[in-house]
């Protein structure tokens, strides 16, 4: 679905995405780990189109990024940090925007998020000010604006951060229901519980690729017992290495 | 068309926010409304209530009848100072702005006919205050001088012939002079410039700050696209707001439109591309709203001093005049003025159109070429 | 008793603040002395060279030598009539002339009138261009027998230099802008960033928050006074009569009116956006229009006088002509000072109240 090859950013001297090369596939749950800075959220970026690489390539769904990237733009549903929503519409206002930038009819957008949207109830707040929504009720509806025009590939920039367990359990089963319909879905996230969820993940640290894989292969072959013990091992290995 | 379809979206979305919020009602509507009203009539370039004192000490009938004839209507209020009082203190103290100071045997002199004068003070911070009030002391003195000799109060020496020569001036277009017919316009030129150029500038910060612009630069939407559903919702609110100016200004301020209001609508809409373009180049080049604030700020203060709002744009420097061929406001502030007061058509203001219309397009293009759609 | 250690606190925040974010400092610094600058250059209320249409019907000696009256002063610049008949109307249209003067065929024989008609679409103007044609007509006629004699003296600006009338104003001005804006959104910012959540949390009281928010803007709004104050002189060579203490101590309470002004604003807005449009709606046009800068305050009709007394510039104005002008001393200016403590003092306390008031 999506592939990248020796896929670099520099930001001035500073290297913050080094060499990654990534092939995901459809319907694939695709988790990045690492601590704050280690380059997931600029790979992410560039994987969207919002930031230019310096260099390496990237195609989506068969379209070059460079070349295509309104027509990739069309492929790719976005769900950052911030939940961007505008606080003075309301919940189905948004949505209603979002369908029209996208030019899918509004009809056919509700067809396309309803089930979601049952999943994490949300259709009693539709006409409610998305601003006065609890933030577990903002990033759901976040999540679901980025599905309007039901797109293939899914970018989830640390959905689940600041929300109570249970919550983050029900997105996990969302997300798991998308990648079922043969959506991939590319996660960032610092919990590591939930990088079990994850069909395979990339560990980063300072742009590099330190390890990439299915969780239960990274966890015998680092002789870890947990997806955290995993991290700290292969994090401490790596500092080992570079000294 | 599929951009039609975008451009609609946002124009929803910009309308919902704003008509939602009682607070951006009041800001764009009722704020400008109350600032017309009260500008309009406080406005006047005529000089009323000249703070007035004498310094009589001649004390005779005479120079009783001279100060008696100043308390005339509203140019001049007199005000009472004590008898050894100095003009100069008077007028740094704040009480007075003139001070006619009667010099003892001034009646003799002058109702012997011999030459006689009087001093006049004034207060030389209000350059156009103090040259009306001359003028106006002037006046008075003529017009007194003119009864004594009907009267035959005076012994007039044999004069020459002298030519005769009378004026006679008819204002057109303004008979009464009314100020208003000037400054209205203007006021409403100012109001729709700072609210065009504020909600353009703040607009494209805003999403930035939300981080709803990094969601939409995700999106396929194009830059151009993206724009336009900037422009269009603030086009149209600006002029909706120019609509409510237009009918305060002719039911509160009898002020009726000489000319075309199609002419005056096509006019404020290129206009308005200047000033929405302008908005939404300082947008994309600020990090936060403040700083859009003050940009725009910036700008929309030396639109106004240099428009000829205040001075009319010939007594300028020849440098500064060249930089105020550069001012869209100063323009559209003409063609206002134009079309209420004289009806001047699409033919006479032609110069005009093809500035206003070529900044607009210039501005706007700009802005859309300095916005990328990458972070 | 408000804590001063957490007054202090709030105030270095918003330091921070001010000195991060450069473009607005440089904004603060350079705009003031660029409108000083341009404003000072540009306006000049006398009208000189005013294109005047001529038709000479008389075409004798008189008739020549009255328009020779009109082309020697530098009121008027003579503008030939290209067209047969003379219409002002179209001419004002095409703006060809501001004023257009027929003289009647007869003129010096048995006509003593000549027609003056003026493009009166700018009042003032038109007021300007009557008095000056008023004035060459009278000095034509030739000296009038014995009459009252009048010895004009104008004082503190004999020359009656635009830039001593407009510079002092431009200060009362440019000030009252700046505090305002900047004061305005400080709190509103706060409240859209999130970060008031954080600072209601602390033991922080309403008065602590506004007072430290205040106090960094009064030493920028000095410095930037002290700045037009400076360039203002040097370029235009306004003087500079009175004490600079009392300059100090009157331009403080301004200032720290100004920005009791945006304070009040930004406890009424919700949004930054409305806060910064308030803040501008209730200094840009007020202050041009109503304190008495542009336009007398005696020559309006006396509802708005007695508004003008709510506008904080309309002190200062005073304040600084009468110190730069006239060398006025506390004395002069008590009035007009307290005016301005009462006026910082009053919305200080509203804003409290009602920042107390959107908190709970």
């Amino acid at each position: 679905m999506i592939h990248t090859r020796d896929l670099v950013k520099e930001f001035g001297s500073f290297r913050a995405v080094d060499n990654i090369n990534l092939d995901i596939a459809k319907g694939e749950i695709f988790g990045f780990l690492g601590a704050n800075g280690a380059g997931k959220t600029t790979t992410i970026r560039m994987l969207c189109g919002l930031l230019l690489p310096s260099s390496g390539s990237i195609t989506v769904d068969g379209l070059d990024i460079a070349k295509h990237s309104e027509g990739v733009k069309h492929k790719i549903g976005y769900m950052s940090q911030k939940f961007s929503l505008y606080p003075d519409l309301k919940a189905i206002e948004n949505l209603e925007f979002y369908a029209g930038i996208y030019q899918v009819p509004f009809k056919k957008a509700l067809a396309n998020i309803r089930d979601v949207m049952d999943q994490f109830g949300l259709t009693d707040i539709l006409s409610s000010s998305t601003g006065a929504l609890p933030m577990g009720y903002k990033q759901r509806l976040s999540l679901v604006a980025a599905l309007v025009h039901d797109p293939p590939l899914v970018f989830l920039d640390e959905p689940t951060s600041g929300v109570d367990p249970q919550a983050r359990r029900e997105f996990w089963q969302v997300i798991n229901d998308l990648a079922q319909t043969g959506k991939s879905v590319i996660v960032s996230t610092h919990f590591m519980d939930e990088a079990e969820y994850c069909h395979r993940v990339i560990v980063m640290q300072d742009g590099r690729e330190v390890v990439l894989g299915k969780p239960a292969e990274l966890k015998d072959q680092h002789q870890a017992g947990s997806m955290q013990e995993l991290f700290l091992r292969v994090l401490g290995e790596n500092n080992a290495k570079s000294v | 068309m599929k951009s039609l379809r975008v451009i609609s979206s946002f124009i929803k979305k910009e309308f919902r926010q704003i008509v939602r919020s009682r607070e951006m009602l009041i800001v764009l509507f009722g704020l400008p409304a109350v600032q017309l009203l009260v500008m309009g009539f406080a406005v006047s370039n005529e000089v009323k209530n000249l703070r007035l004192a004498f310094l009589d000490y001649d004390r005779s009938s005479s120079s009783r009848a001279l100060v008696q004839s100043f308390d005339t209507a509203d140019r001049f209020k007199i005000v009472p100072v004590e008898q050894d009082a100095r003009a100069e203190d008077l007028i740094s103290s704040w009480r007075a702005q003139i001070v006619v100071v009667i010099p003892p045997g001034f009646s003799k002199d002058y109702l012997s006919g011999k030459e006689s004068s009087l001093q006049l003070v004034v207060d030389g911070i209000d350059g156009n205050s103090a040259a009306v009030a001359n003028a106006y002391v002037a006046g008075v003195l003529g017009e007194f001088h003119r009864r004594n000799l009907q009267e035959k109060r005076i012994r007039t020496p044999l004069s020459k012939p002298i030519a005769e020569v009378e004026l006679i001036s008819r204002m057109s277009f303004n008979p009464d002079l009314k100020s208003s017919v000037n400054t209205i316009p203007g006021i409403i030129a100012v109001l729709v410039t700072v609210t065009s150029m504020m909600l353009s500038a703040i607009s494209l910060v805003k999403e930035k700050e939300l981080g709803t612009l990094e969601q939409l630069l995700v999106t396929p939407v194009k830059k151009q696209q993206l724009m336009a559903g900037k422009l269009v919702p603030y086009l149209i609110i600006t002029l909706a707001q120019l609509q409510v100016a237009i009918v305060m200004a002719g039911l509160i301020f009898k002020l009726q439109l000489a000319g075309s209001y199609w002419l005056l609508m096509l006019f404020s809409g290129i206009y308005l591309f200047t000033t929405l373009g302008l908005g939404i180049l300082i947008s994309t080049k600020v990090g936060t709203q403040q700083q859009a604030m003050f940009f725009s700020w910036f700008i929309m203060v030396i639109f106004i001093l240099l428009s000829g709002f205040f001075v009319p744009v010939r007594n300028m420097p020849p440098a500064i005049q060249w930089i105020s061929y550069f001012n869209p406001l100063s323009h559209y502030m003409t063609v206002l003025r134009e079309i209420v007061i004289k009806g001047s058509n699409l033919a006479q203001l032609a110069k005009e159109f093809w500035i206003l219309l070529s900044s607009g397009l210039i501005i706007f293009s700009i802005s859309v070429i300095s916005f990328r759609k990458r972070i | 008793m408000p804590n001063l250690s957490r007054i202090h606190a709030i105030a270095q925040k918003e330091v921070f603040h001010i000195l991060r974010d450069s473009r607005t400092l440089v904004i603060i610094i350079l705009m003031p002395l660029l409108q000083l600058i341009i404003f000072g250059y540009a306006m000049n209320m006398e009208l000189r060279q005013v294109p005047l249409v001529v038709q000479d019907n008389a075409l004798n000696g008189a008739s020549r030598a009255l328009i020779d009256a009109f082309i020697h002063t530098d009121y008027f610049q003579v503008v030939p009539l290209a067209a047969k008949q003379l219409e002002p109307k179209s001419i004002f249209q095409t703006r060809k002339a501001q004023a257009t003067l027929s003289i009647p065929k007869d003129f010096g024989n048995s006509e003593t009138a000549v027609y003056l008609e003026i493009d009166a679409s700018d009042p003032n103007s038109a007021q300007l261009i009557q008095n000056y044609a008023t004035g060459i007509v009278g000095s034509f006629r030739g000296s009038v027998a014995a009459g009252i004699d009048l010895r004009p003296l104008i004082l503190y600006n004999p020359d009656m230099k635009s830039s001593f009338f407009f510079v002092p104003g431009l200060i009362a001005m440019i000030l009252v802008m700046i505090c305002a804006l900047l004061t305005s959104i400080s709190i509103s910012r706060e409240k859209e960033m999130g970060s008031m959540e954080q600072i209601l949390v602390s033991p922080v009281s309403a008065s602590e928050i506004l007072l430290g928010k205040v106090l960094p803007y009064i030493l920028l709004g000095l410095l930037d006074a002290l700045l037009i104050l400076g360039v203002g002189m040097l370029l235009f060579q306004v003087p500079f009569r009175g004490e600079f203490v009392v300059f100090l101590l009157f331009t403080f309470l301004y200032v720290l009116t100004s920005l009791c002004l945006g304070l009040l604003v930004s406890t009424v807005a919700k949004t930054q956006q409305a806060a910064m449009m308030m803040a501008l709606g209730i200094t840009l046009l007020p202050t041009l229009l109503l304190s008495g800068y542009m336009f007398p305050i005696s020559s309006m009709p006396p509802v708005l006088q007695k508004l003008t007394l709510v506008i904080p510039a309309r002190y200062y104005l005073q304040i600084i002509r009468g110190i730069m002008l006239k060398g006025n001393g506390v004395q002069h200016l008590f009035q007009a000072g307290l005016s301005l403590v009462i006026m910082s003092a009053v919305m200080l306390l509203v804003a409290a109240r009602r920042f107390k008031l959107r908190l709970s």
